[in-house]
């Protein structure tokens, strides 16, 4: 049999063997989702090659609510018998569960069923571009980096994924879907002048084929980011922290985003479940409707319906369809996240389809969607920006990133800053820092380029959940700046 | 088909000049709760095999999950074709040879056995303790047997078993909220009442927070702060990047960067703790000092690093911190006034050539004064180098087993840098 291409026919049979096995067993609702995730990596660092692989991860997860309590099982022998014993082995842990539950225990929220597929669309296949041409261009690259002296170390790696979904549920919905993304990770580190300084391209990838490979073309960027690592070793430091202006470009927003209102936002947080590990929210359902998160000028669309995005999948795991909703609108607080088991805890009965597991054996768990920052409405480019800030500094690109467990205080860093006076870019600096919390953060937002210059950011490595899942997603946004934000050296 | 079978079809069909085949085992049984009920509950086994080849010193690497005799098959073909296609190589190390390698206890049949209805049990045990105080309690209980089997083309075979029975758990009310966890090898070294009861004792003290300056402090730090700290500062600790020049390792070896206080080994002489029989290299496991009384002995390094260097390949399998006599009493006597840190969190690297860390406080943090605990303060904001902060050690409690990989001490600690505070 081949390996990569097992009958769908035969799995399809086995998506109606676990649902009526479900039912015989008392299930209230059940659900199975086999997935089949190949993935490949490509991971160099400094001409040698680290890990060249391929991989497939098969299985299947059954869900089942019975007498109010969750049971999942987990197995990877498709057979009749296995999908019917791992039905009952759920069915008994939901029993277990329902010891120690809240009064009646989980209720859903209604939903219909539905037949579909799904496909992320792409132009090039990347488990159909030869291999050898994805290693030269990668050798390319760090030949290219590390042609330049100063440079110790660089490290380039790609990641592929395609995950293919058969889930079926006790509603009916019978759904195929099949997601494919590309991940790239480019390092530059200098050591020179007594520092060692890194620069790079992370977050690049998103769903989609080689194209976005192909679209990034590392071979005309790597001089660039060479020689920019190289410039960070000899540019000056901030100095003491005072307050000044921020201006962030996409590439450093999209994990402020993510931290800071992505995570509040999902509801199976601000309800308390991942309290022991993830944290919890300061954004609690009293502040709906009301909550200024931010300046008028800031909302936030979640939308997982977004072309490219990671969280772009169709359906989540409930069955649920994506939707593209408001989660801040003219910087009020007015929705979340939520997933058919968290929604009514905050008396709604639909689910904004948010329920995401990442391997075939892990539960799936409320996630943060496709989560962007609305381009300005104002006609603005990053340039016009620079030109109307007197005293700030500019940030480019990830760096250090840490926030409390309640999502208020927040530390970030970045790739690439540049000082700002009177309008213009002065100096390169180095380990800056910026510090602040929520609600001042995003009421300091006072300005936003416009849709010419927004841009996405792919998250592929969300670490949530106990046992930890890692989960994806895009965000985005155009060069923004906020006021009066503490900005400044390291200690 | 057994992972000796796989091994075997692999030997009898491979065509490249050598293999290595990894396989691991997990069987996971967790039951997660939050708000006093049951959230999640799961069970299953899944297996990783690996199977990385090379022709002369052009490698390639398969995975899949399962050991069906078309996955075995698969993976060969797989690798092999990678392999052919691509690049050399420059780094390449030729598999590991036949080594004797040393018994060990890490499995326990009662952990393994450990049912479902006792899981349960445990976590109604945690839910009834919070219902009592009126607080809300979340966490996760996980039993864990794993195995792993390596073989390679030139003589190596080694095998582990482990059990794991862990549990972690955060109670809340209102301002007050705190986390305890504990794991262990085997079931009979668990107490669920012990761990209740620290839980509660932390919890009490942290009624009426009180707002407080960022600044220096002199910060008592529990043993599960220490392990936070410390576990982080390990991701960096590699003898490649320090001799690259882009860690603060730079240069270290034999000079006394840390304290004369501070001690860190992985360790194969404590029971408590995982002890392998074998390392990420394939080589024995033996006891290694990284630091001993404050000077860097060691750092890891992998086989091709290490024979350029012309040093010993070593791995950091456990971390185990010795700990000294001191109690928390005396501590907070000997330094007047200070921090308790229950927990640290969200520690990310600030500057890593300099090895400067942020993070934040977690779980419950009290301020001492006159040698005596005053009252809980918010949580704050730290910048700080990990091993100058050693440089400041002033005393150590007694290791405290949190995990079979960490063994760790509450540490005194003097001008502790608190950069920010938040609100709770």
């Amino acid at each position: 049999m081949d390996v990569l291409n097992r009958m769908t026919t035969e799995r399809d049979i086995l998506l109606e063997v676990a649902m009526e096995a479900a039912r015989s067993y008392g299930a209230q609702y059940a659900d199975i989702r086999i997935q089949k995730t190949r993935s490949e990596m490509i991971y160099l660092r400094n001409l040698s090659l680290k890990n060249t692989s391929s991989g497939v991860v098969d299985g299947y997860g059954i869900r089942v609510l019975k007498d109010g309590a969750w049971g999942f099982a987990h197995n990877n022998v498709f057979s009749k018998d296995a999908v019917q014993a791992t039905a009952k082995k759920a069915a008994e842990i939901a029993t277990q569960s329902a010891r120690v539950k809240n009064g009646p225990g989980i209720r859903l929220t209604s939903e219909r069923s539905y037949l579909d597929t799904y496909v992320t669309p792409m132009e090039w296949d990347p488990f159909e571009i030869p291999l050898q041409e994805k290693v030269e261009m990668m050798l390319e690259v760090n030949k290219t980096l590390l042609n330049f002296t100063d440079i110790k170390m660089a490290m380039f790696f790609i990641v592929s994924q395609t995950d293919h979904k058969l889930f079926a549920s006790t509603l009916g919905t019978r759904l195929d879907i099949t997601t494919t993304f590309v991940s790239p990770y480019l390092q530059a580190t200098a050591v020179t002048n007594g520092d060692s300084q890194s620069r790079g391209v992370r977050y690049d990838g998103g769903a989609g084929g080689w194209e976005i490979i192909d679209d990034a073309d590392y071979v005309r960027q790597a001089p660039r980011i060479a020689e920019e690592a190289i410039m960070k070793c000899h540019a000056g430091t901030l100095g003491d922290e005072r307050r000044m202006s921020l201006i962030l470009d996409p590439s450093n927003l999209g994990l402020t985003m993510h931290e800071s209102i992505g995570h509040p936002t999902e509801l199976d947080r601000v309800l308390g479940w991942e309290a022991d590990y993830a944290g919890i929210s300061f954004a609690t359902p009293e502040k709906l409707g009301n909550y200024k998160y931010g300046a008028d000028i800031v909302n936030f669309l979640a939308d997982n319906t977004l072309e490219g995005g990671l969280a772009t999948m169709g359906y989540d795991d409930d069955g649920v369809p994506g939707q593209k909703w408001h989660i801040i609108k003219d910087g009020i607080l007015v929705s979340y996240g939520t997933t058919r088991e968290t929604a009514p805890f905050i008396g709604l009965d639909y689910s904004r389809g948010c329920n995401r597991a990442t391997n075939y054996f892990n539960f799936p768990i409320n996630r943060i969607p496709n989560l962007y920052l609305a381009p300005g409405q104002k006609r603005m480019s990053p340039e016009d920006l620079i030109t109307d800030t007197e005293d700030g500094v500019m940030v480019e690109g990830l760096g250090s990133f840490s926030i409390d467990q309640h999502r208020v205080n927040f530390q970030f860093g970045g790739d690439l800053f540049w000082e700002i006076k009177n309008g213009k870019r002065t100096r390169m600096l180095k380990k800056v820092l910026y510090k602040s919390n929520n609600p001042e953060f995003w009421n300091a937002c006072d300005a936003i380029c416009d849709h010419r210059f927004w841009k996405p950011i792919s998250v592929t490595n969300c670490g949530k959940g106990q046992p930890n899942q890692s989960g994806r997603m895009t965000h985005g946004a155009a060069h923004t700046r906020f006021r009066n934000i503490r900005v400044g050296g390291s200690q | 088909m057994t992972i000796e079978q796989a091994h075997e079809y692999i030997r009898k069909h491979i065509e490249a000049d050598d293999y290595t085949l990894y396989a691991s085992s997990r069987d996971i049984l967790q039951t997660r709760f939050a708000q006093n009920a049951i959230t999640q509950h799961m069970h299953g086994a899944h297996q990783n095999i690996r199977l990385s080849v090379a022709f002369g010193n052009r490698t390639g690497v398969a995975t899949a999950n399962n050991l069906e005799e078309d996955t075995i098959s698969w993976l060969l073909e797989t690798a092999q074709n990678i392999a052919r296609l691509n690049q050399p190589d420059p780094e390449y190390v030729p598999s590991e040879g036949h080594h004797e390698l040393p018994e060990t206890d890490n499995y326990d049949e009662a952990t393994a056995a450990w049912p479902i209805q006792s899981m349960v049990d445990g976590v109604e045990a945690c839910v009834r303790n919070a219902e009592k105080r009126e607080a809300k309690v979340a966490g996760i209980s996980s039993r864990y047997i794993i195995g792993s089997q390596v073989f390679t083309a030139n003589g190596f075979v080694g095998a582990e078993r482990y059990t794991e029975f862990s549990h972690s758990m955060t109670m809340k009310k209102e301002g007050a909220e705190t986390k305890v966890s504990l794991g262990v090898k085997r079931i009979g070294a668990f107490d669920m009442t012990a761990l209740i009861d620290q839980m509660n004792g932390q919890f009490d003290s942290l009624t009426g927070l009180l707002p407080i300056e960022a600044g220096k402090y002199t910060v008592i730090m529990r043993p599960q702060a220490v392990a936070s700290l410390f576990n982080m500062l390990s991701y960096y600790m590699q003898r490649r990047s320090a001799d690259e020049g882009v860690s603060p390792f730079t240069d270290q070896i034999g000079k006394p960067m840390f304290g004369d206080r501070f001690n860190l080994l992985s360790t194969c002489d404590d029971p408590e703790m995982y002890t392998p029989s074998f390392d990420y290299n394939l080589r024995p496991a033996h006891t290694v000092s990284w630091v001993k009384d404050g000077v860097v002995e060691n750092l890891p390094a992998d086989r091709y690093w290490a024979k350029k260097q012309g040093v010993e390949p070593v791995t950091s399998f456990n971390s185990y911190i010795p700990g000294g006599d001191v109690t928390e009493a005396e501590m907070m006597k000997q330094a007047g006034s200070g921090l308790i840190l229950n927990d640290l969190w969200y520690i990310r690297m600030v500057d890593q050539k300099r090895g400067e860390f942020t993070g934040m406080t977690r779980d419950g943090v009290m301020r001492f004064e006159n040698g005596k605990i005053v009252g809980a303060v918010h949580n704050l904001r730290w910048n700080e180098i990990t091993h100058e902060a050693m440089q400041r050690l002033l005393a150590l409690g007694p290791a405290v087993l949190l995990s079979p990989n960490s063994k760790v001490p509450t540490m005194l600690i003097k001008d502790f840098n608190f950069v920010d505070t938040t609100t709770f």
